[in-house]
C-alpha cells in the first residue's frame, strides 16, 4: 500500500463547514490520498498554475467544484479548466447545493463528469467520498 | 252718283277711304308688332325691339319699359331717357325712413306716382287723362299739373317728367288678365304728340306685347328655376365632396354671384372667444378694401350684425337708405345688399352676403338661393367641423391610451422587477437559508452518531428534538419555495390527460396505499388543457391527504369522479376519513393553517390545500371542500376544459 502514490483532491468551495465535512469523510472512507481546500475561482486557478509550474508538486488528480462562489463563480472556472490543454485531462465533479436543471444541462456540456447534490448527512459524504474514488481515483 | 250719273255725294267717300287707311296702317303696324314678338327669344330681346318698335311708332325722343321685378316695378328698357332721371325715377315703391317698402294693410307695395296708377288700375275713367285701356296720357303736362290736384290725379305725383321737361307722356299697361307684368312710357318734350286714337292703338298693341311677355317671362321663371336647381345642386355636390368647405366658398359664391346677377359677396367666419369676424372670402372689392375689412367687430356693420343677432338683413335701394349699418356697401357702390346668418343649430358661425350694383332690390327667389347657398355652406362647415372634432377626440383618445399603455407598460415593469425580487428570494430561501440547516442537521448527526453516547439518554433526547426541528423547518421551506414556485416557474398549458395523472399518482402511492390496504375508485377522467406537473401535484396532495387523514383501524376507501358541463370539469376525491368540522371550510386553503398538531400522524406544513388552491385557481378554476366531521370529505374542483390564454 505504501508503494502506491497518494491520490490529490481539490475542493473548490467558499463554505468552510463543508471543506471540513469532506476532510473528515475522505479521511473516513479510506482512500490513500489527501484532500486540500481553496475558497473561490480566483484562488483555484492560482492554485492550478502554480502547480503545474513547480516540478516538485503534481496537479491534482479530481477537482470538487462548487458552484456558486465569490468573484469566480465555478461555472466560470470550469470554462478555463476545460479550454486549458495542461488542465484539461483533470475529472471534474461538480459538488454543489444546487437542484438547478439548467446548472446541470450547463455543467454536463462543459465538461464536468459528475454533478452531485451536497450530502444531507455525515454517512452519506463518506459514501459519496468512496463511490468517488472508485470513479476516479483508482 | 246722281240720277244723271253725276257726282253727288264726294265727301263721305274720301272720309271712308282716310279710315280704311288708317285701319291698314294700324294693321300693317300690327302685323309689325306680331313678327318680331315672333322672332324674339326671350324677355330681353322682346323688351329691346319693343322699345325700338314703340319710339320708331310714337316718334317720341324718349321710351321707357317698366316690368315687374319682386315688389317693384322699375325700368326692364330704356330709350333717350337722361342716366339721372333713370336712377332717380327706377324704383316706384315708397320707402319709409328706414329704408324698408311701405306696404298697405294686405302686405302689397304701394306704387308710386302716375306709373303706379296705370300699372295697378288706380284710374278713374272721367277723367280725360285716363284711358278707355287704363292709360294716362296728356300733351300738356305743364297745363295738366296747374289744372289739376292730387287727389284728381289719384296719387301724389313725383312730376319728375314735367320737371325734365317732358310736355308729353302716355303710359301704357302691360297686363294680362289680372296680371300686371308693367307698362311702356311715350315721353316727349313736345306738345300735343299723342291722340285718342293713338293711345287705343298703343293700347291694343301693348295687349299683344303683354301676352308675348306673359309667356316668355313664364318661360324665364321655368329656365330660371331649372338653372337654380342645377346650381344648388352642384353647390350641395361641391361642398359635400370637399373636405375644405372653407376654401371652396370663393369659386362657389362666385358661380352664386353670376347667376344671381350679384357682383359682390362676402363671407365672414366668427372668430370663437375673439368677438370678432374673419374675412374668409369674398369677390367684387379691390384687394386693400378686402384688408380693411379683414376682421370685423359683431354688431359692426350689416355682417357683424347678423352674426350678433343671428337674423337675415336684406338691404334695398342703399342709395336712397338712411341706414347707417349699409354705410360700408354704399361706398362700394352697392345698392341692394342681403346677408344670411351661417348656423348650426342656434349658433352663429358666419355670415354668407351678396350685393349687386345693377339693381336696387332682390326678388324672393334670388333671396332663396341665398339662403339655400348659405344652409348648404353651414352644413358642409358643421360636416367638417364635426369630422376634425372626431378626429380630435380619436387623438386625444390615441394619446390617452398611449399613456395608459406607457403606465401600464412601467407597472409591468415593476410588477417584473417584483416579481424578480420574488425569485430571487426564492432563490435565497433556498440556498442561504436551507444552507444552515443542512450544517446543522449534518453535524447535528455527526454529533449524535460520534458523541451520542457520552451525551446520556437526557442529552441525546434534547438533540432529538433540535434535529427533529430542523426537519421541519426544511419541509416548510421545501413547501413554501413550491408554493412560490407555482407562479414563478410554471410551465405552459398543455393537452394533459388526468386519467393518466391520476395513475401516476396512484402508483408513487402505492406503498402508502398498501400499508393501509386502502380502496381507490377512479371514474371516467378526461383530456384538459393544463400544466402537467401541477395537475400531477393538484392530485398527489388530494389524493396524499385522503389517505392520511384516515381514522385509525378502518380501510380508506376513496373515489375520485369527474363529469364536465358546459366546457367545464368538475371533479370529486372523497374519502371516509375523519373528516373536519366546516366552519374551517375556507381557513384550510389558507398557507400553513393546520387543524391539527404536530405530534401524531396528521403531521404536516399546512401548505398542501393553500398549494392546491393557487394551482386550481392559476388555471381559472376553484376548489372547495366539504365534510362530516367523523364520516368524511370530499373537495370539489371545476377546471375550465380549455384555457383561453397561455398563463
Amino acid at each position: 500500500m505504501a508503494a502506491e502514490v497518494q491520490k490529490a483532491v481539490l475542493m473548490a468551495d467558499d463554505d468552510v463547514e463543508d471543506c471540513m465535512l469532506a476532510t473528515e469523510a475522505f479521511a473516513e472512507s479510506g482512500v490513500n490520498g489527501a484532500i486540500a481546500c481553496v475558497e473561490d475561482g480566483i484562488e483555484l486557478m492560482d492554485y492550478l498554475a502554480e502547480r503545474r509550474r513547480s516540478e516538485a508538486k503534481k496537479l491534482p488528480d479530481l477537482i470538487l467544484l462548487d458552484l456558486n462562489m465569490p468573484r469566480k463563480d465555478g461555472r466560470k472556472a470550469l470554462v478555463e479548466i476545460k479550454s486549458e490543454p495542461t488542465l484539461q485531462h483533470i475529472p471534474i465533479v461538480i459538488l454543489t447545493t444546487s437542484k438547478e436543471e439548467r446548472d446541470i444541462a450547463l455543467t454536463m456540456k462543459a465538461g464536468a463528469v459528475s454533478f452531485i447534490t451536497k450530502p444531507a448527512t455525515f454517512d452519506e459524504w463518506v459514501q459519496m467520498m468512496k463511490s468517488l474514488a472508485r470513479s476516479w481515483l483508482e | 252718283l246722281d240720277e244723271q250719273g253725276k257726282v253727288a255725294e264726294i265727301l263721305a267717300v274720301g272720309t271712308d277711304i282716310t279710315e280704311r287707311r288708317r285701319m291698314e296702317q294700324e294693321r300693317e303696324i300690327a302685323v309689325e308688332l306680331l313678327e318680331f314678338i315672333n322672332s324674339c327669344a326671350g324677355t330681353a330681346d322682346l323688351v329691346r325691339a319693343a322699345a325700338t318698335f314703340f319710339q320708331e311708332q310714337s316718334g317720341c325722343e324718349a321710351v321707357g319699359i317698366r316690368l315687374k321685378d319682386g315688389d317693384d316695378f322699375p325700368y326692364f328698357e330704356v330709350r333717350g331717357f337722361p342716366e339721372e332721371f333713370v336712377l332717380l325715377e327706377n324704383s316706384l315703391c315708397s320707402r319709409d325712413a328706414a329704408g324698408n317698402i311701405v306696404r298697405d294693410a294686405a302686405g302689397d307695395p304701394y306704387i308710386e306716382c302716375m306709373c303706379g296708377n296705370v300699372i295697378l288700375g288706380r284710374v278713374d275713367p272721367s277723367k280725360p287723362f285716363f284711358a278707355p285701356g287704363g292709360s294716362f296720357w296728356a300733351n300738356n303736362t305743364t297745363r295738366l299739373l296747374a289744372t289739376t290736384s292730387d287727389a284728381d290725379r289719384q296719387t301724389r305725383t313725383r312730376n319728375r317728367c314735367n320737371g325734365e321737361g317732358y310736355e308729353s307722356v302716355a303710359l301704357i299697361p302691360l297686363r294680362m288678365g289680372t296680371e300686371r307684368l308693367g307698362l311702356i312710357q311715350l315721353n316727349d318734350r313736345r306738345q300735343n304728340m299723342f291722340s285718342k286714337d293713338t293711345i287705343a292703338l298703343w293700347e291694343r298693341l301693348a295687349g299683344y306685347l303683354a301676352v308675348a311677355l306673359s309667356r316668355s317671362r313664364a318661360e324665364d321663371d321655368l329656365r330660371r328655376s331649372e338653372s337654380e336647381f342645377k346650381l344648388l345642386s352642384h353647390t350641395a355636390g361641391d361642398l359635400l365632396a370637399s373636405e375644405d368647405p372653407q376654401g371652396i366658398v370663393n369659386e362657389l359664391c362666385r358661380n352664386v354671384m353670376s347667376h344671381l346677377d350679384c357682383q359682390v359677396f362676402f363671407n365672414f367666419l366668427v372668430e370663437e372667444g375673439v368677438g370678432k369676424l374673419h374675412l374668409n372670402a369674398c369677390s367684387g372689392i379691390p384687394e386693400e378694401e378686402a384688408q380693411k375689412i379683414e376682421w370685423l367687430d359683431l354688431g359692426a356693420a350689416v355682417c357683424g350684425c347678423v352674426a350678433r343677432d343671428g337674423d337675415r338683413i336684406v338691404a334695398e335701394d342703399i342709395c336712397n337708405s338712411p341706414d347707417t349699418r349699409t354705410d360700408l356697401v354704399k361706398s362700394y357702390g352697392i345698392r341692394a345688399y342681403a346677408c344670411h346668418p351661417l348656423k348650426i343649430g342656434a349658433r352663429v358661425i358666419g355670415t354668407l352676403s351678396f350685393g349687386t350694383k345693377t339693381r336696387s332690390s332682390f326678388l324672393p327667389h334670388q333671396l332663396a338661393v341665398m339662403k339655400t347657398v348659405g344652409d348648404q355652406v353651414a352644413v358642409a362647415m358643421e360636416r367638417i367641423g364635426l369630422i376634425e372634432g372626431l378626429r380630435k377626440s380619436r387623438d386625444e383618445l390615441e394619446l390617452r391610451v398611449e399613456e395608459r399603455t406607457s403606465e401600464l407598460k412601467t407597472y409591468m415593469d415593476k410588477l417584473e422587477e417584483s416579481n424578480q425580487a420574488l425569485r430571487d428570494f426564492t432563490s435565497i430561501a433556498s440556498h442561504d437559508l436551507k444552507e444552515p440547516l443542512r450544517k446543522v442537521a449534518t453535524f447535528g448527526g455527526m454529533l449524535r452518531q460520534k458523541y451520542g453516547d457520552s451525551l446520556g439518554e437526557q442529552g441525546k433526547g434534547y438533540l432529538d428534538r433540535v434535529l427533529d426541528a430542523v426537519r421541519r423547518m426544511q419541509s416548510l421551506l421545501t413547501a413554501l419555495l413550491e408554493y412560490s414556485r407555482l407562479t414563478t416557474r410554471a410551465d405552459p398549458f398543455k393537452e394533459v390527460d388526468l386519467a393518466e395523472i391520476v395513475r401516476d399518482v396512484l402508483s408513487d402511492l402505492e406503498v402508502n396505499m398498501e400499508k393501509t390496504g386502502a380502496e381507490v375508485h377512479v371514474g371516467n377522467l378526461p383530456v384538459v388543457q393544463a400544466d402537467p406537473t401541477q395537475m400531477r401535484q393538484l392530485f398527489q396532495n388530494l389524493v396524499g391527504n385522503a389517505l392520511k387523514f384516515q381514522k385509525e383501524g378502518e380501510k380508506p376507501v376513496i373515489t375520485i369522479v369527474g363529469s364536465s358541463e358546459n366546457g367545464r370539469l368538475r371533479i370529486t376525491v372523497e374519502d371516509n376519513g375523519i373528516g373536519f368540522d366546516e366552519e374551517y371550510a375556507e381557513t384550510i386553503f389558507t398557507p400553513f393553517q393546520r387543524l391539527h398538531g404536530r405530534s401524531g400522524q396528521y403531521e404536516g406544513t399546512g401548505m398542501g390545500l393553500a398549494i392546491c388552491r393557487k394551482i386550481v385557481e392559476r388555471h381559472g378554476g376553484s376548489i372547495l371542500a366539504k365534510s362530516t366531521p367523523g364520516t368524511g370529505s370530499s373537495f370539489i374542483v371545476k377546471l375550465p376544459l380549455r384555457q383561453e390564454r397561455d398563463a
